[in-house]
């Protein structure tokens, strides 16, 4: 009899599909892989389990009884944990290891010896080696993890969710991280793994599930496929929504990017950016993308390396500095790093521009405004009038805004981290057909993102970011989602020599 | 309907509420509503309010700063004494009252945008600092024309005429002060709404991050926030030892309180929702008014207080819940 099992599970929105008629069934001391592309239902999914969500249709049994979740708190009282990528709110970091583990069942008084020792023996069970008289905030990542894992299990967890633990991870941290998981796999736990990383999934799991647009496509056991048959079942036959990109005469090299680091995230990153390029950077969460993006705009500070600009150093040590340069940065977190929310379009728009509309600082507001419904009508982008706060427009027409703050300006090379984040599908495609249009005037694009089908749609060349490292480059006929994401999941280059 | 209505009252409430208390005081209080009384009134808050225009900025690009209120007592104190005991020349004391002002604003923008101390705590601590260094400076005591020294001797100099002219004289048949104010008024608005400095204030304030990625010098841009700040603090002392004649202990204490409020209830004039110096001038108006009412109504001094803390809260209720409420929707 299975531990867990899911029966013609359905959960729709207004729009998107969600989940669609899946089965699934887990054993105990199973890992089980759940993978699919952005927005194919994985997270739909997870929270259907956890209790967050309440399916449309279908049942959910444990060990051959039917259940019905009603919120997170009753999942796991049934033994249904989660765990999730922000370990740290999950935890308080100015008490120890042991606190941590019994905070939801502290007695009123403590006796502080008997609790270190419970504490210490559940570690032990698990193999950890962990201290329980350390304090939280002192402890790497990969430690906090352990201590979420830990607790979960003193809870009587029978099926724990992994949403993409190892994403935030080092190497060897995630060497450490997976040993734990199988730990708790000997224990007789039940695991669902979301990655991305197939690596990780073929040397961990038992079985893996793919998901499709909410479609369960694949569901068969480990051994049995092939990272390659994953990636097809990933993608199937779907390109970046019928996007197809013209040609593009692309221009003599333009900037050198030699050995670039920031000391964190980002190592020894070398690339070459040709003018009117789209140069796509494609990485997993969590590949050092925003960083990188965030260093070639001088937005964090370079510890190593150097950019040649056709072929002359060139030195910046703020995004001021950067922008004089030609750069302009469209950053992932547009609320948060890219709009004025609370300003007007045309406030958001002409911010770049304030000094050649303001000779001797005072603001032509003719000037301004004939900008401004420039770039509006250019990129259409959708508002009664330029006063209209930016906050009340769509995602879509957001993302139109930033973008357009650069367009006008002296931009020559454009940083665009996950710019279709958050926008639908239409929006996408008038994103694609701008950025064509950017190209054809001389501006080179960089282009950050997971999305691999978009990469694939408009990149001239495409660069692998792995775990900080450049791993790969992709040139035109080589460009399908399929490979990109092999690659950027951490697949070497065996099977390049097999057709080399 | 409610959501029209409610808007409308966030438009023009605080400009009915001041229409509402001009009209009740016209009423109860028969020389309220007379040519004197009300430049008296209008003379009386502008000190408060360009010490609140100074709040402004800071708040503009979203931070704080208490110490305002010490900035009024330290330059008050340091302009008198100058001329007092030290007789320099007008030109000189106003100079070194307005460096004064600039320094300590350079010194709180020091602490927040380089040290990173968050700037409320910053400024607080300043405000300790500056009283402190005010009451040692004059040894506690306030200082006047022909003073007796410590060594026994009488103080050498007296406020010249033409200082107390600043703060009591009219030009006109205006109080000098209120000019002052309107043309203050004025050329901060302007230069807020209409320059590229001004815009940058409000860019760094709607969005600090956005603003740096957008090659803004926020830096920069936030210290010139605190400089002016600290100008328009040292302006209000100036004026407040000019209209009193001497140079008082404390002098700035309540007007912090004042100040804030009056930036506070500017909020909401024509349902501006951010700091903006057209609205700082009517929200120190409305507090000028409801004192002088209270006043003329004989409600005794040390219950003001009350009042005034009463007029902030309901400000803030009033920016606040609207922000929630925005939010929602």
């Amino acid at each position: 009899m299975a531990l867990l099992e899911v029966r013609n599970l359905s959960k729709t929105f207004a729009g998107s599909p969600g989940v669609i008629d899946v089965n699934l069934s887990i054993q105990s001391g199973e890992i089980h892989a759940l993978i699919g592309a952005n927005g194919a239902g994985k997270s739909t999914l997870m929270k259907l389990l956890s209790g967050a969500y309440q399916g449309d249709q279908g049942e959910i049994y444990l060990n051959g009884q039917r259940v019905v979740i009603e919120n997170p708190v009753h999942g796991k009282e049934l033994g249904i944990h989660c765990v999730y990528q922000e370990v740290d709110t999950a935890l308080v970091p100015s008490l120890t290891v042991g606190e941590n583990l019994f905070l939801d069942c502290l007695p009123l008084i403590i006796n502080w010896k008997t609790l270190f020792r419970e504490a210490e023996e559940v570690l032990q069970k698990l193999n950890f080696p962990l201290d329980p008289k350390r304090k939280i905030d002192s402890l790497t990542l990969v430690e906090k993890q352990m201590v979420l894992l830990a607790k979960a299990f003193m809870q009587n967890a029978k099926i724990m969710i992994f949403d993409e633990p190892t994403a935030p991870l080092s190497g060897p941290e995630t060497k450490i991280l997976l040993q734990q998981i199988c730990n708790l796999k000997e224990k007789g736990v039940g695991i669902i793994f979301i990655s991305h990383r197939l690596q990780e999934v073929f040397a961990l799991c038992d079985t893996l599930s793919v998901l499709r647009n909410g479609q369960l496509v694949l569901n068969r056991s480990v051994s049995a496929t092939s990272p390659e048959v994953v990636v097809e079942a990933m993608f199937g036959e779907k390109r970046a929504d019928g996007f197809v990109k013209k040609t593009a005469s692309v221009g003599d090299p333009l900037l050198q990017a030699n050995h670039l680091s920031d000391g964190g995230r980002v190592k020894d990153v070398t690339f070459q950016l040709r003018k009117g390029e789209i140069l796509g950077i494609a990485g997993l969460v969590g590949a050092g993308k925003t960083e990188l993006a965030r260093l070639l705009f001088a937005a964090s500070p370079r510890q190593q390396g150097d950019i040649l600009w056709e072929g002359n150093p060139m030195y910046f040590s703020s995004p001021k500095q950067a922008i004089e340069a030609g750069f302009a940065l469209v950053p992932e977190e547009r609320r948060g790093e890219g709009l004025f929310v609370n300003e007007s379009i045309r406030a958001n728009l002409t911010l770049p521009i304030l000094k050649t509309i303001a000779p001797w600082g005072w603001i032509r507001r003719q000037k301004e405004r004939e900008h401004g419904q420039k770039i509006v009508d250019a990129l259409s982008i959708k508002a009664s009038h330029l006063e209209f706060p930016v906050e009340r427009l769509s995602g879509g027409n957001q993302q139109k805004v930033v973008i357009g703050k650069w367009v006008g300006s002296d931009t020559k090379v454009l940083l665009l981290d996950e710019p279709t984040k958050g926008i639908d599908v239409q929006a996408k495609k008038e994103l694609f057909y701008l950025l064509e249009e950017l190209v054809a005037q001389g501006i080179s694009i960089v282009y950050f993102t997971s999305e691999m089908d978009e990469l694939a749609a408009i990149s001239d060349t495409i660069y692998i970011l792995y775990k900080g490292h450049i791993t790969k480059k992709l040139g035109k006929e080589e460009m399908d989602p399929q490979t990109i994401l092999y690659y950027a999941s951490g697949g070497t280059n065996q099977d390049e020599t097999d057709s080399a | 309907m409610k959501q029209t209505a409610l808007n409308f009252l966030y438009k023009y409430g605080a400009l009915l509420v001041i229409l509402f208390v001009l009209l009740y005081f016209s009423y109860a209080v028969p020389y309220f509503f007379t040519y004197d009384n009300l430049t008296d009134i209008l003379r009386s808050i502008s000190i408060v309010a360009i010490v609140a225009i100074g709040v402004t900025f800071s708040l503009i690009v979203d931070g704080f700063d208490l110490s305002v209120g010490s900035t009024v007592s330290l330059t008050t104190v340091l302009t008198a004494s100058l001329m007092v005991w030290y007789e320099q020349p007008l030109a000189i004391v106003i100079f070194a009252a307005l460096l004064a002002g600039a320094m300590i604003g350079l010194l709180n923008a020091f602490l927040i945008v380089k040290v990173g101390i968050p700037d409320l705590l910053a400024t607080l601590s300043m405000l300790y600092v500056i009283g402190g260094v005010q009451k040692t400076y004059t040894q506690g005591y306030s200082v006047y024309n022909k003073m007796p020294l410590p060594d026994g001797t009488t103080a050498p100099g007296v406020l010249s005429p033409s200082f107390l002219w600043l703060g009591q004289g009219k030009l006109f048949g205006v109080p000098v002060p209120v000019l002052i104010l309107i043309l203050l008024v004025v050329g901060v608005h302007l230069l807020l709404k209409y320059t590229r400095f001004g815009r940058m204030l409000h860019m760094i304030g709607s969005n600090q991050e956005a603003a740096r990625l957008s090659g803004i010098p926020i830096y920069s841009m936030r210290t010139w926030a605190y400089v002016f700040s600290g100008l328009f603090a040292a302006l209000g002392g100036i004026l407040f030892a000019a209209r009193v004649g001497s140079g008082q202990m404390d002098a700035g204490a309540p007007l912090l309180m004042e100040s804030v409020a009056a930036v506070f209830v500017g909020y909401s004039v024509l349902g501006a929702g951010k700091p903006n110096v057209i609205g700082t001038f009517f929200g120190a108006v409305l507090i000028g008014i409801l004192l002088n009412g209270l006043t003329m109504l004989n409600l005794p001094y040390y219950a003001f207080d009350i009042v005034k803390g009463l007029v902030l809260i309901l400000a803030l209720a009033v920016t606040y819940l609207h922000v929630r409420r925005k939010k929602r929707t």
